[in-house]
């Protein structure tokens, strides 16, 4: 492996941000293929992933690493955009309607956008018809949905709906996530996937792509 | 037949008392019920009452009398102003406010204004500086339930360095008390040890770790937590001189009066872990919260109680160690918080006030029936040999049908003796 791939994954997984963009830098005048460095990225927060899933890594670990592979891609998208190689998926992320919560989701869009996804980020409290009008405009391959309360948790399940009733719900995997949600929440509410954490998510949405 | 005073003692001194103690709304953290919520069980009762809010960025209502005899309440808070209170009408006064169509009560002091997007912004209205009382601390959207402040008042996110910090910016969980407002504390808390016999609970201030995030934001704080410990050991510097302060003055006004003090709210951990690692906390903020833990055990004869919610079950035997007594809320429906493992591994040394009711799964949407199993078989779980205070993982949630709140009363009562 290139050396400085390999150092640029270390990076990833001790959340070294600055350290991270130099090295991405570097590699891309040394003309480094970009969607080999996505692709390191991608195996670091698999790396991140495991260690947070058997308790070696906390949700410290896991927001810099989220956050400095987002930084790594913010420095590769325009070299990338100017490829013809596709983003692996195009993911419409948002708060659900009455919830303002905004931790969980940033973390998730760092993570997404981390592991090689295009993120539209619609922010928080956002209504589902405003996600129907960027499924039908933007024609993404997910919409996840995040909600922190039990009072606002419902109105994922008021998203699919609008999505079914626009005709728009078999075009995307839906993917709902955040502290009330649980498995069989999302398999209630009729959503495709469901994840505890946002490399647990990215996972998932490449297994359903 | 035991007062409630000294039933939740005993509870606490883990001897098994007659019945299990219960709190509703008398611990005044995260322990409460939603005004929305609290209107709907009064009018399923057939009563007209008057909704007040005393916390008004979690919006939860103060349960009349009515409620704590129904239900069988054990606890109040010492910032209780409807009866029994020793407060009057000249103490404590309230205004309306209107949330979501339902009109109710909030203390007259809170600033709050509607912004032209339709949301209601809440001032620094309690801080000790004029100048700072226009600052926005928190903000309720149209369609919300609750005031936030993490999205929208994050004051120290932007330092990067030590000398960037000036001093403890205003937030509405750090405490502020003025000289009067402690006279009229320690007027209604030597009212209510004296004419009722509730235990009674105080909330003495501001956590020191949920506080350190509060105000760098979870983004600042973990990266300066992983490369520059200096901002974070500043701010946690300048929270615990004022807590310091704050808790000596809180304990002189109702330290005689109250039979726990809760030392702040101190999230460790998400739905799924703890934030940070148990070793970096150990080093950044434990030396800190055991002073207070220390100061509240040196000046009264109190029990201390510590608030952290998620999956924290890593730093459990570390409170045992700080002389912490009792651990609220016991969030049972995070990951790792198996209730029986809890009380096997814990159970001797520390009391459990929470774990009841899951209220994030179970109380806002299962069946009256399905509430009381749940119940049934926590309360069986953690009341073998006392060391229970028995009240929900969290807040009531707004959207919670009545029938619900009052199945689960009905399982504690049938589930809360200990001699049949």
């Amino acid at each position: 492996m290139n050396a400085n791939l390999s150092d640029l994954e270390k990076c990833v997984v001790e959340g070294d941000l600055e350290k991270a963009v130099g090295l991405t830098k570097e590699m891309l005048e040394k003309g480094v293929e970009p969607w080999e460095i996505v692709a390191q990225l991608r195996h670091a927060l698999q790396i991140v992933g495991k260690q947070y899933e058997t308790g070696a890594f906390f949700l410290t670990e896991l927001v810099l690493a989220g956050m400095t592979a987002k930084e790594v891609m913010n420095v590769l998208k325009p070299v990338l955009a100017r490829g013809k190689k596709k983003f692996l998926a195009k993911v419409v992320l948002c708060t659900v309607e009455g919830d303002i919560h905004d931790i969980g989701k940033t973390i998730v869009e760092a993570v997404f956008t981390g592991a090689g996804f295009d993120v539209i980020d619609l922010g928080v409290d956002v209504p589902a018809a405003k996600v129907v009008d960027t499924v039908r405009k933007e024609n993404p391959d997910v919409v996840a949905l995040s909600a922190l309360l039990t009072s606002t948790m419902v109105n994922q399940e008021k998203v699919i709906n609008e999505l079914k009733k626009a005709g728009l719900r078999d075009r995307v995997i839906v993917i709902v996530g955040g502290a009330p949600i649980d498995q069989e929440f999302a398999r209630r509410i009729g959503a495709d996937a469901y994840a505890d954490d946002p490399i647990e998510g990215a996972r998932k949405i490449e297994r359903l792509l | 037949m035991l007062t409630s005073r000294e039933r939740v003692m005993m509870a606490i001194q883990h001897k098994e008392p007659d019945v299990v103690p219960v709190d509703f709304g008398g611990m005044d953290c995260s322990g409460g019920i939603h005004a929305l919520a609290y209107e709907k069980l009064a009018k399923h009762f057939g009563l007209d009452e008057e909704v007040r809010i005393y916390d008004p960025i979690q919006v939860l209502a103060e349960p009349s009398e009515f409620f704590l005899r129904k239900f069988g309440a054990d606890v109040v808070s010492v910032l209780r102003s409807t009866p029994p209170t020793g407060l009057t009408e000249g103490d404590k006064q309230f205004k309306d406010y209107s949330l979501l169509g339902s009109n109710v009560k909030i203390p007259r002091e809170i600033d709050i204004t509607r912004g032209d997007d339709g949301s209601d912004y809440m001032h620094a209205w309690f801080s000790r500086d004029a100048s700072k009382r226009s600052t926005v601390v928190a903000k309720r959207n149209p369609s919300a339930c609750y005031f936030d402040h993490l999205p929208v008042y994050l004051p120290l996110k932007d330092v990067k360095k030590v000398s960037d910090i000036k001093e403890l910016p205003p937030h509405h969980w750090i405490p502020e008390r003025s000289d009067s407002g402690l006279r009229t504390l320690r007027k209604n808390a030597k009212w209510l040890h004296e004419n009722t016999d509730y235990a009674i609970f105080g909330m003495s201030g501001a956590g020191i770790f949920e506080m350190t995030i509060y105000l760098l934001g979870f983004g600042n704080f973990f990266r300066s937590l992983k490369t520059n410990r200096k901002v974070v050991e500043r701010v946690v510097e300048l929270l615990l001189e004022h807590n310091k302060t704050e808790l000596k003055r809180y304990l002189d006004a109702v330290g005689d009066y109250l039979q726990v003090v809760g030392i702040g709210g101190e999230d460790l951990g998400s739905q799924v872990g703890p934030f940070i690692n148990p070793m970096d906390w150990r080093e950044l903020f434990e030396p800190a919260i055991k002073e207070l833990v220390d100061i509240i055990k040196s000046k009264t004869n109190c029990y201390v109680m510590i608030h952290s919610c998620g999956s924290i079950k890593p730093f459990v035997s570390d409170f045992i160690e700080m002389r912490i007594d009792i651990w609220n809320p016991v969030q049972i429906s995070a990951k790792n918080m198996d209730p029986r493992e809890l009380k096997k591994e814990f159970g001797d040394n520390m009391t459990f006030w929470g774990g009841g009711i899951d209220t994030q799964h179970v109380l806002p949407f299962a069946s009256p029936q399905k509430v009381k199993d749940h119940v049934r078989e926590l309360v069986e779980i953690f009341k073998p040999g006392g060391g229970f205070i028995f009240n929900q993982i969290h807040n009531v949630q707004p959207e919670t049908p009545p029938e619900n709140i009052v199945a689960m009363f009905e399982a504690v009562n049938e589930a809360r003796g200990y001699r049949s």
